[in-house]
């Protein structure tokens, strides 16, 4: 099968703070995979060393075949223009939105498009609005980011990512800064992408719901390392591992 | 024209000083500090006497723009970098998850959001730079304050012209005022941050 993610033995450490410990991970192309686990454990550090905004302290990533920090020929220096060409099958949606409010949403849509990829403004529009549509927001196009609600905010960031048409997207806990009742129109997108299987989806999420009913493949995460890893309904409904059982449960007494 | 140097030169010093070349940074930010915390008269008469000794002869108007214009580029440039320091790093990533390019991350992303904030703070200093123009007549260019001198020299009479010179300062400073606020009216967004 054709990985599009492989991690081996990734480490980070911010100054003595060890905060990923050795994460080896092969995600197959096509693959949705939840992480779950408490604050602290390393989830978001994993998503953002996935798409290069900061870099490993150990341990190498290899994106869709290709490793993503690669030194130049002086042996000193990064490589960023091959760091530039690897990031562009990677999307990736921010737990606060990240949206930029002085454009309007079709306009934070077309940007990249348009610089990045090329893509005349004719194109571009037709796309970003192709996006919008999707994420059932059409009708908000020239609206900017102030005018939007949260839920709002997130679907249009979601299509601003999707616009650039990744293998791999990653979701960062892209429901925790919503109100409860905003939460569902962001999971039916999700879910929907999941079952085209176009490509690959990597969401950490604090939802335990979120997680059973988008992705096929549940990590555990604690502590900077991965302590379990199955399907989905196995992992929650029946964990391997001490850890997890005692995770999912804290969750269970909090909720009641 | 000083204003328009002194707003372009501050952005560029502004936005080399972040710049992750620590030569760059650190270069900009000595010649920053060096022009910040010297006299602007000191300045003036610098590159008056000085520079055509260098084999650069200026006129004086020139000379005279150019000292108003870099010592207030260097005020501009602190006020731009409060700006641009202000943008959440947020921001900034999300323009890399994007793949922009650092020049169009820059000038597309984060000047417009640096700029309308620091507006305010950048038309104090406009202002101030106009009311300072009355240091250049010590390089003989004849600006408004020189000229009225003149006229009561000629007219043996220095109530009126002088008069008559702190109402057009007063005026002319309170139409950029007003101009500067009219400009951040013009750049609130709409529904807020």
């Amino acid at each position: 099968m054709e990985l599009i993610i492989r991690m081996k033995d990734v480490q980070k450490q911010f100054g003595s703070l060890s905060v990923l410990s050795g994460v080896t991970l092969d995600v197959p192309m096509g693959q949705t995979v939840g992480i779950i686990g408490p604050s602290g454990s390393g989830k978001s550090t994993l998503l953002r060393l996935l798409i290069g905004l900061d870099r490993p302290t150990g341990g190498s990533i290899e994106i869709d075949g290709e490793p993503l920090w690669l030194h130049k020929r002086n042996g000193k220096d990064f490589d960023l223009a091959h760091l530039r060409r690897v990031r562009a099958k990677i999307g990736m949606v921010f737990q606060q939105f990240n949206l930029f409010p002085h454009m309007s949403a079709l306009d934070n849509i077309m940007e990249a498009p348009i610089h990045v990829l090329g893509l005349d403004r004719a194109a571009a529009k037709s796309r970003a609005e192709e996006y919008l549509d999707m994420v059932g927001l059409a009708d908000r196009a020239s609206a900017y980011p102030g005018q939007l609600s949260g839920g709002q905010k997130q679907r249009v960031a979601i299509a601003r990512a999707l616009a650039m048409r990744p293998k791999v997207m990653l979701f960062d806990e892209i429901t925790s800064a919503l109100d409860p009742e905003l939460v569902g129109g962001v999971l039916a997108i999700l879910q929907e992408l999941a079952s085209t299987r176009s490509m690959s989806m990597i969401i950490v999420t604090h939802h335990m719901k979120f997680a059973e009913r988008c992705a096929e493949r549940v990590l555990f995460f604690d502590q900077g390392r991965i302590v379990e890893d199955g399907a989905a309904e196995s992992i929650f409904t029946n964990p391997v591992e001490d850890r997890t059982h005692q995770f999912l449960d804290s969750l269970i007494e909090r909720d009641a | 024209m000083g204003m328009a140097i002194a707003t372009v030169l501050g952005l560029v010093l502004a936005i080399l000083r972040r710049a992750r070349n620590r030569w760059i940074s650190w270069c900009t930010a000595l010649v920053v500090e060096f022009l910040r915390n010297t006299p602007l008269l000191v300045q003036i008469y610098f590159l008056f006497y000085v520079l055509p000794s260098a084999g650069l002869e200026l006129s004086p108007l020139t000379t005279g723009v150019l000292a108003l214009g870099l010592h207030y580029a260097t005020y501009c440039s602190e006020v731009f970098r409060a700006g641009i320091e202000g943008i959440p790093q947020s921001q900034w990533d999300a323009a890399i998850a994007l793949n922009l390019g650092k020049f169009r991350t820059i000038v597309k992303i984060i000047l417009p959001q640096a700029i309308p904030p620091v507006v305010p703070a950048l038309g104090n200093y406009l202002v101030a730079m106009f009311k300072d123009t009355p240091m250049l007549s010590v390089i003989t260019v004849v600006e408004l304050l020189q000229e009225g001198k003149l006229i009561g020299a000629e007219q043996f009479r220095y109530t009126e012209p002088l008069t008559m010179i702190g109402a057009i300062f007063l005026i002319l400073s309170l139409l950029s005022a007003a101009l500067i606020r009219l400009t951040e009216r013009q750049l609130r967004l709409p529904g807020g941050k």
